[in-house]
């Protein structure tokens, strides 16, 4: 009886656990440049920008510009997306034009944090954006995590766009 | 002869409780239907965004009131937080983690100032950007407000930082003629009116219609009369089927 009652407890407890800051956006960015300075750069969003960007969301973007950071072919975005009620935080590193890496930093939301897991992010390694503004290939799903796993398959796609841009 | 009457009475009998039973579950099946068919479609009718604000239903899931309520306004906009969420004017409601500072406007933005970053909303109340530290926001912000130059100027940890219109942050002198935002005094009625939005922001109506369709809605013993009425509806298929096997005519 004490053992379910443990397990009860530790299924409810696994929602509170599960929220909060799993790196910094500063460390991310540290950690992704091997501790080197990177130059801090920004996008302002044009009309057509605004277009395409709220075509990935399915909503107006919630910001005017966007700032990555630099050193030669790799770029770095710090992107928030709602997931179901909160926002998401993610950070993403771009070589060229394929991502490097992806990474959950800060989760708000209750429920979908089984996103941060690198069994889940690790399928975002070496994609690209195809001509139709979709990722090069198919990232499994999280049952239960539907709303997380689209607003970060919605900030790849992001990232990958507006460093598409950035080098045109 | 007595057998095949005693056949007659018994499938009499069954064919009554059959009646009966299945004029009790006709209402919960039209219920559950109707609610069942209503949660295939949460995604097509919103429910996940729209909220419970009937009074009495909110009590009935015991929604406890904000600890921590203010209001800041800056005509014509009124901005409002109560524990963890943002209220913009009439109809925005945003998730935040930290306190309400205070509002100004600064060109064509209304900028709200939480403890750690800014948000700038347009004319319409829509969120347009939301500065952070990674824009060299200040953390632990204390007050928002206009100099007499009309600029936009921020107070931490007792210095002064300007926002320019490229929206970077500048450490500037302290200025004693900056016009802070100041909450407002709340009535009791303002407070209620805060509480009760508070409270009508809680409680998707896909949760309310999950929590009927299951009978959880109706307290600890309601999905038992649920598993219940399931079981009525078991009965109501076997004894359906007996009923039409003997009352099939012979070959």
């Amino acid at each position: 009886m004490k053992t379910l009652l443990f397990f009860i407890s530790l299924l409810c407890l696994q929602g509170a656990y599960a929220k909060g800051v799993y790196q910094t956006p500063e460390s991310f960015i540290d950690d992704s440049f091997n501790g080197q300075t990177a130059q801090r750069e920004t996008v302002w969003l044009s009309k057509e920008h605004k277009q395409v960007i709220g075509n990935i969301l399915q909503h107006p973007p919630r910001f005017l510009r966007v700032k990555y950071w630099r050193i030669g072919t790799k770029t770095v975005w710090i992107l928030n997306e709602v997931g179901k009620e909160k926002l998401i935080t993610v950070g993403i590193l771009i070589d060229h034009t394929n991502i490097e890496r992806l990474k959950v930093l800060t989760f708000r939301e209750s429920r979908g944090w089984e996103v941060k897991h690198d069994f889940f992010t690790r399928q975002f390694s070496g994609l690209a954006l195809n001509e139709q503004q979709q990722l090069s290939q198919t990232v499994d799903g999280i049952s239960g995590a539907t709303l997380s796993v689209r607003a970060l398959k919605k900030m790849a796609r992001i990232a990958l766009y507006l460093n598409q841009q950035r080098s045109q | 002869m007595n057998k095949r009457r005693r056949q007659r009475n018994k499938i009499a009998s069954l064919y009554i409780w059959h009646r009966y039973a299945g004029l009790f579950a006709a209402i919960f099946a039209i219920f559950i239907s109707i609610s069942g068919i209503i949660l295939n479609h949460t995604d097509d009718l919103d429910l996940k965004k729209r909220h419970l604000s009937i009074s009495a239903l909110i009590e009935q899931y015991q929604v406890q009131n904000p600890s921590l309520v203010s209001r800041f306004k800056s005509q014509p906009y009124r901005i409002e937080q109560a524990d963890d969420m943002l209220f913009i004017g009439n109809s925005n409601m945003l998730h935040i983690d930290v306190p309400l500072i205070g509002v100004a406007q600064h060109g064509e933005f209304l900028v709200v100032a939480l403890q750690n970053s800014l948000l700038l909303f347009n004319a319409n109340e829509q969120l347009l950007e939301t500065l952070t530290r990674l824009d060299d926001v200040p953390s632990h912000i204390s007050h928002i407000g206009i100099n007499q130059q009309q600029q936009l100027v921020l107070l931490s940890k007792a210095q002064h930082y300007r926002l320019n219109n490229d929206l970077s942050l500048q450490l500037v002198a302290p200025d004693s003629h900056v016009n802070w935002s100041q909450a407002e005094a709340l009535s009791a009625a303002d407070q209620a009116t805060i509480k009760h939005r508070y409270r009508s922001n809680i409680i998707s109506l896909e949760t309310l219609l999950l929590d009927i369709h299951s009978g959880r809605f109706f307290g600890a013993y309601g999905p038992l009369i649920f598993d219940l009425i399931g079981l009525i509806i078991l009965f109501l298929a076997v004894t359906g089927c007996i009923i039409w096997l003997k009352q099939r005519p012979k070959k």
